[in-house]
């Protein structure tokens, strides 16, 4: 019953609204167009009335939250500050030994154009409490390039370096730890003939102490391993050392090398000047050869590096400054320090390939040995792992390196601030086991 | 019954002529964008570089096409066309500039004074690049940059040329000038201030300009080269983006993402390798005139295009992915790189001048710039077309002379780079041109529709002949009614409307074509507007 007379409702009501709104509407408008009914009638009135629009609202484009704190970042150069310093001081991030944790501190930096000196003076401190001083004197660019000075002394003071015991099959689980601190004071000239070729020589003297390790997990070293098989770690020693050193560099981009060799080859003479019982020489080789292909987006890394020990008659090489393989920076599929010995070999090689800007990748695989007989330099007997590492760039530079890498000895997954083959400096400073 | 039949079919009628709006003004076609509005109240506004990385990496900013259909640019007239103003002007296409007028581009006519000293008023030693701001001996003042100590000659070199070359597409640029000097020739104002690498404001010495010129490269005559530019006309108020306007601007009403030549400079920016073709490197000014003022847009900072990066040579990837491209990153990682990326392929001249570029793996398509681009992303075919037809417009020898403007002691070089841009012009051409009916520049000549087939012209490969169908066109109900005697490109003369169309397409293709609109003025046919399909 309702039906029709709610469809009789809406007819009347669309017939009024036709005929008395609608249809007077649309007429007077057709009639009028385009002088009444359209808002514009030339492009320049529409354009015009657009801009009349937001001139009504206009407003100012204020940054976003995200913006602003990026601002203050830039207006109180912050980044300059952290990265360049100032006033000389800025915040030093890493660069302790392997296993110490993260490691901060302060650093004063001055930098004077002539003779192009680099003056560094600084402290650290580590998670896991470990303590370096040190300060640093660079003349790098005498004589037009062709000759430089470097100074160094350092103190540190480790707290739990791992040992395993000597030799090459030591095993995981005989896992300590040591004390060691150090304090050494070198000076090195070198001299660059001709391009990409540096001589030079060292001296420098270096008083060692080790002590109880301080970790809870393990005991100390000396609990577990005597003296006639870990020399030195009842009583240590001070040491004058001295020795020359050349080497090669042609790398193309020393901060990520893609192409081009680093050979470096050091001899060091160590007298011990207390106790006469660790008199030795030590020689340190190391190529670093790098094959950059497809527009340097893939790069193959290669290295080898030994250092041989020779102690004169009826000497020994204390254990602290025996060679030693393990960890981040050459066998990283294995524990720091994993293997010492009065030898040592390793091989890395690297396949690394463009992913983005940001990120490399790379496959890497090493292979490394300690040994008690210079005879016993071949490649039988290595240690192996493998791995895949990521490799974050800033502004085309490398800022921070994952590495995981697996053995037989299980898997490591390594954060570093530092590229896997470390350019270290030459001279005797660096002709040091930890260094 | 009938009655109301007819009311509402004159309803229908006079309400559809009500509501439609009529497809062409009567001061269509519009060359010049009508005066602007004052736009005084503007405030100068900063951008933050990172920032901008990561709006336009990550948040997706900008209106993009949808499910609903493509946006096509909408800063333009009838013609397809933006119009003269602020951000354009057309130049080297439609009104061929002289060699003469190419080499010199925005200004010429204003170098450093080589009377007396130049004196340098402000500087900084932050980034790698050293520059300064000078004032010569007529108080202009200039803006100083120079090159990288391992690559004399090229970024100052491409600078040069990219400027000339974005002046003669159409753009507002700085008026830039190559410089020759020996340390002599500078004195240090008073009270410089000058930032050092730790970011503090304090007074410049002699020593600190010492060490500045101790990073730029000397010429073998022991002369300094830079390149300087006059600040641009007007007072900065800011870079502009690529997307969204700007709020305190009434004159700028279009979507920047949505305008033609933003979206063009994509082909313009992978011509010339200009990766660094980002708002920072954009300036807003406000300019004055008839007594109001108004912003006017600028590109500049071309240090960073063709083989430089301004600080060093480009690298492979630069123009070849972004700087955080995540689409490619998963198939680099899953293929441990064994899947190699087209651009790693290319091969560079080891000519320090130069840097990397090259033209053998360039993909005109496929070339990226360092972050996401939303007025490069919304690019259209019709877009593309229209820079790309700008660009084939230089001749091998047009090319060659503005490349001169380098002045590079190297002749190899100087050939390399207009070879260079020859072979990338020549892709562009071929990637471009034939994603529409390349048919343009419309005239009337002696009753007939006449027009430059660009294919043609350029020797690209066409299939078939050109088909024309003539309309009549109602400008108010936007319809066309065939004119069925009209078989060829004589315009019909029996036309009841004063709208016609022209439909174009070639061979069997129907679906590019270009519709071409002609208006009867007083007995006169003028052509009022152009439409493209794809």
């Amino acid at each position: 019953m309702n039906e029709p007379m709610k469809v009789q409702g809406r007819s009347s009501w669309t017939r009024e609204f036709t005929l008395r709104l609608l249809l007077p509407i649309s007429l007077a408008c057709s009639l009028l167009t385009p002088f009444l009914c359209r808002a514009q009638d030339t492009r320049t009135g529409e354009i015009e009335q657009q801009r009349d629009e937001k001139a009504a609202h206009v407003q100012y484009d204020a940054p976003k939250k995200l913006e602003k704190d990026l601002f203050f970042i830039e207006d109180n150069k912050i980044l300059e500050r952290v990265t360049a310093g100032y006033h000389g001081w800025n915040l030093q991030f890493g660069g302790l030994v392997q296993g110490s944790g993260f490691a901060l501190g302060p650093e004063y930096h001055l930098h004077t154009e002539s003779p192009g000196s680099e003056l560094r003076v600084g402290a650290q401190l580590s998670t896991k409490l470990y303590q370096k001083y040190y300060v640093g004197w660079t003349l790098p660019k005498l004589a037009h390039d062709h000759l430089s000075v470097d100074f160094n002394a350092v103190h540190r003071n480790y707290s739990q370096i791992d040992y395993f015991g000597p030799g090459p099959r030591s095993l995981k689980s005989d896992r300590t730890d040591y004390r060691l601190e150090d304090t050494a004071v070198d000076l090195a000239l070198g001299a660059k003939p001709v391009r990409h070729l540096e001589l030079g020589g060292s001296a420098g003297f270096l008083a060692v102490n080790v002590g109880p390790g301080q970790s809870d997990e393990f005991p100390s070293s000396e609990q577990v391993f005597p003296p006639t098989i870990t020399p030195g770690i009842d009583k240590q020693t001070n040491f004058l050392r001295v020795g020359p050193y050349a080497q090669v560099d042609y790398l193309d981009n020393p901060q990520g090398p893609a192409s081009g060799g680093l050979y470096t080859f050091e001899y060091t003479w160590y007298r011990d000047q207390k106790l006469n019982l660790h008199d030795f020489q030590r020689m340190d080789a190391e190529i670093q050869q790098y094959f950059g292909f497809f527009n340097k987006t893939r790069v193959l890394a290669l290295r080898a590096k030994t250092t041989l020990t020779d102690a004169d008659t009826g000497q020994t090489v204390p254990f602290y400054m025996q060679p030693m393989i393990g960890g981040s920076e050459d066998l990283r599929g294995f524990l720091p320090f994993r293997f010492y010995d009065n030898n040592s070999l390793v091989l890395n090689a690297e396949y690394r390939w463009h992913v983005v800007s940001i990120l490399n990748m790379a496959l890497f695989a090493d292979g490394g040995k300690v040994f008690s007989r210079r005879g016993q330099l071949n490649f039988s007997h290595l240690q192996g792992d493998g791995g895949i590492g990521f490799r974050f760039n800033v502004q085309g530079r490398p800022f921070l390196r994952v590495d995981i890498a697996g053995s037989h000895e299980g898997f490591q997954v390594w954060l570093k601030f530092n590229d896997i083959f470390v350019r270290h400096p030459v001279g005797s400073a660096s002709a040091q086991p930890i260094s | 019954m009938n009655k109301s039949l007819l009311k509402f079919a004159l309803i229908a009628v006079t309400s559809a002529r009500l509501l439609a709006a009529d497809k062409f003004y009567r001061d269509d076609p519009l060359q010049k964008e009508p005066q602007p509005r004052d736009a005084a109240g503007v405030k100068p506004r900063k951008l933050n570089d990172y920032y901008d990385l990561l709006e336009n990496s990550f948040m997706n900013r900008g209106e993009r096409h949808g499910a609903a259909g493509t946006i096509r640019a909408r800063d333009l007239n009838t013609l397809d066309e933006p119009m003269d103003g602020a951000w354009y002007m057309h130049r080297h296409y439609w009104n061929p500039m002289t060699d003469e007028q190419l080499r010199r581009g925005p200004g010429g006519t204003n170098p450093p004074s080589e009377a007396g000293p130049w004196a340098v008023v402000s500087a900084k030693s932050e980034g790698i690049t050293p520059g300064f701001v000078m004032r010569d001996s007529k108080g202009e003042r200039y803006y100083v940059k120079f090159d990288p100590m391992t690559n004399p000659e090229m970024a100052t070199g491409a600078e040069m040329i990219v400027d000339r070359l974005l002046y003669a597409l159409g753009y507002h640029v700085p008026d830039y000038y190559l410089i020759h000097f020996t340390a002599d020739k500078l004195a240090l104002g008073t009270d410089v201030k000058f930032r050092d690498s730790e970011g503090h404001e304090r007074r410049m010495t002699q020593r600190d300009l010492d060490k500045l010129l101790a990073r730029i490269p000397k010429t073998p005559d022991g002369r300094y080269r830079g390149i300087v530019s006059l600040q641009v006309e007007g007072t900065p108020v800011g870079p502009f983006k690529y997307f969204g306007t700007r709020g305190d601007d009434p004159n700028d009403v279009v979507r920047h993402e949505h305008r033609r030549e933003l979206r063009g400079l994509f082909v313009f920016a992978s011509w010339l390798n200009h990766d660094d073709s980002r708002s920072i490197n954009s300036l807003d000014t406000l300019v004055p005139g008839n007594g109001a003022s108004y912003v006017r847009h600028h590109l500049m900072d071309f240090g960073a295009t063709l083989g430089s990066a301004s600080t060093m040579p480009k690298t492979a990837q630069v123009g070849s992915e972004y700087y955080l491209d995540l689409k490619s990153a998963p198939r680099q990682i899953a293929t441990f790189g064994l899947n190699v990326p087209y651009w790693a392929h290319a091969r560079y001249p080891h000519d320090p001048a130069v840097g990397g570029f090259e033209s053998a793996t360039f993909r005109p398509d496929s070339w990226k710039p360092d972050y996401p681009n939303p007025a490069f992303q919304n690019r259209l075919p019709d877009d593309e077309f229209w820079a790309a037809k700008q660009v084939m417009a230089f001749t091998d020898e047009q090319i060659r002379g503005i490349v001169k403007v380098a002045q590079y002691s190297d002749r190899d070089a100087e050939r390399y780079i207009a070879d260079t841009l020859i072979a990338r012009r020549d892709k562009i051409g071929k990637q471009y041109l034939t994603k529409v009916l390349p048919l343009d520049r419309f005239a009337l000549a002696d009753g007939k529709l006449v027009f430059h087939d660009l294919a043609e012209e350029h020797g690209l490969a066409v299939t078939g002949p050109l088909h024309v169908r003539w309309s009549s066109f109602d400008n108010g109900m936007g319809q066309k009614s065939p004119i069925s005697a009209a078989q060829d490109f004589r315009v019909p003369e029996d036309s009841a409307s004063s709208y016609l169309a022209a439909d174009i397409w070639r061979g069997d293709d129907k679906g590019k074509t270009v519709t071409v609109y002609l208006r009867a003025t007083n007995g006169r046919n003028e052509i009022v507007g152009v439409e493209r399909t794809w």
